[in-house]
């Protein structure tokens, strides 16, 4: 299968192509596509970061106190709002003890995913959390940190202790069910995110395609016919891009609150 | 359960918080009837009946079996998430007509439940993306 390549993935092979590709065989590594070493993903996801570094470096200087302007209420508005769904929101109602010790991690993924998901609105772009890679990587960030965190909190032993469950005489059996459990929460994380937004994009298409049909049959035949025909997949298919804006912010969410979650129960006493 | 524990006040909350924690831990406490109860299923499955692995393209009539079985594991999915999400939405209209004060965190715990319920769906979708070699 021939992968479209992106606008942008076309520019960054043509620029690093060369030096991306001699350093993959410095590593004995053989990209899929020797004639553009850098895929999709990599690209959108170098895409995404840039949009949020220069935006951030744009709105640092122009952060206030007595007058915060549009965008400085809407950014903050990401991280605590009135309905508690802001980021250290979430953090504060899901972790007990210095919750905001965490948020530099949890947030971090979380902005990162948010503008992946939201970033193939414009047709300009992919989502690079399409490609079930991206989210393998913000899963595994977030499968190390919190048992990291977890070791760092209770010890080893202790750590070890909160696998085993309330009872002892059953810890035998809900150990391994629990240490299994703890890793499908690997697995779960980036199926979800992958799927839902390879599935948000693919309903787009394949309706798409639906809408286009009719138009296609008659264009030789009867072209004006073709022609009005064609305002059906012109219009149509727009909810789509709201539905994807809105799965595309629900997962997001739910990639904000699953890391917090098991930030919280890796450093829970109560256990 | 959770909603008696929280009249008596053993658990203590604090005013305008969801606390996703315990949403999840009250799912928790049932992970140990379900391990109970899937191990003879586990047993089941270890019996390798389906070891042998068709290589590259298979079979036009393995094909059809592919394409029927897409079909029906999509449509099975789908449904029981149907019957499931009807479910949470019920659930969720009946809470807030009772309660309409705290329609905010039902409303964000019922698009919660409804996205993990979906997510399921989308593991099938992935499944049939990854099994078709049609």
């Amino acid at each position: 299968m021939t992968e479209h390549l992106n606008w942008f993935t076309v520019l960054l092979n043509h620029w690093f192509g060369g030096a991306v590709l001699s350093l993959l065989g410095a590593l004995h590594i053989t990209p899929d596509n020797p004639a553009n070493p850098i895929p999709n993903h990599v690209a959108m996801g170098i895409v995404v970061f840039l949009i949020a570094v220069l935006f951030f470096l744009w709105l640092r200087p122009r952060i206030s106190v007595d007058k915060p302007g549009a965008t400085q209420q809407v950014m903050e508005m990401l991280i605590t709002n009135s309905m508690r769904v802001g980021i250290r929101d979430i953090l504060e109602d899901s972790v007990e003890h210095q919750p905001l010790h965490y948020l530099n991690m949890v947030g971090s993924i979380a902005i990162f995913v948010l503008m992946s998901n939201l970033i193939s609105i414009s047709p300009a772009f992919d989502s690079p959390t399409g490609h079930p890679t991206v989210p393998l990587a913000c899963a595994v960030l977030t499968f190390f940190s919190f048992n990291w965190w977890g070791l760092r909190h209770h010890g080893p032993a202790g750590y070890a202790k909160t696998f085993a469950g309330p009872v002892w005489w059953l810890s035998w059996l809900l150990f391994p069910v629990e240490i299994i459990s703890s890793f499908a929460r690997l697995l779960s994380l980036t199926v979800r995110l992958w799927a839902n937004i390879f599935a948000s994009e693919l309903i787009y298409v394949v309706f798409l395609g639906l809408l286009i049909a009719p138009s296609a049959h008659f264009s030789v035949t009867h072209p004006v016919l073709s022609w009005a025909l064609a305002v059906f997949p012109a219009i149509f298919p727009a909810a789509f891009i709201v539905l994807h804006a809105f799965v595309a912010v629900v997962q997001a969410f739910v990639f904000t609150i699953l890391p917090a979650v098991y930030i919280g129960l890796a450093t829970s006493h109560d256990h | 359960m959770i909603a008696d524990q929280r009249e008596t006040g053993s658990l203590p909350r604090r005013p305008g918080t969801t606390s996703w924690r315990r949403l999840y831990k009250e799912r928790n406490m049932k992970k140990l009837v379900a391990v109970l109860g899937m191990l003879p299923v586990i047993g089941m499955m270890a019996v390798p009946v389906f070891a042998q692995e068709a290589a590259g393209k298979p079979p036009a009539t393995v094909s059809a079996a592919m394409m029927i079985a897409a079909g029906l594991a999509m449509g099975i999915a789908a449904g029981l998430c149907g019957l499931g999400q009807g479910k949470v939405g019920g659930a969720a209209c009946e809470a807030i007509a009772r309660n309409p004060g705290a329609a905010g965190p039902i409303r964000l715990a019922m698009i919660l439940g409804l996205v993990f319920i979906e997510t399921l769906v989308l593991f099938t979708l992935a499944v049939v993306f990854a099994k078709m070699t049609y």
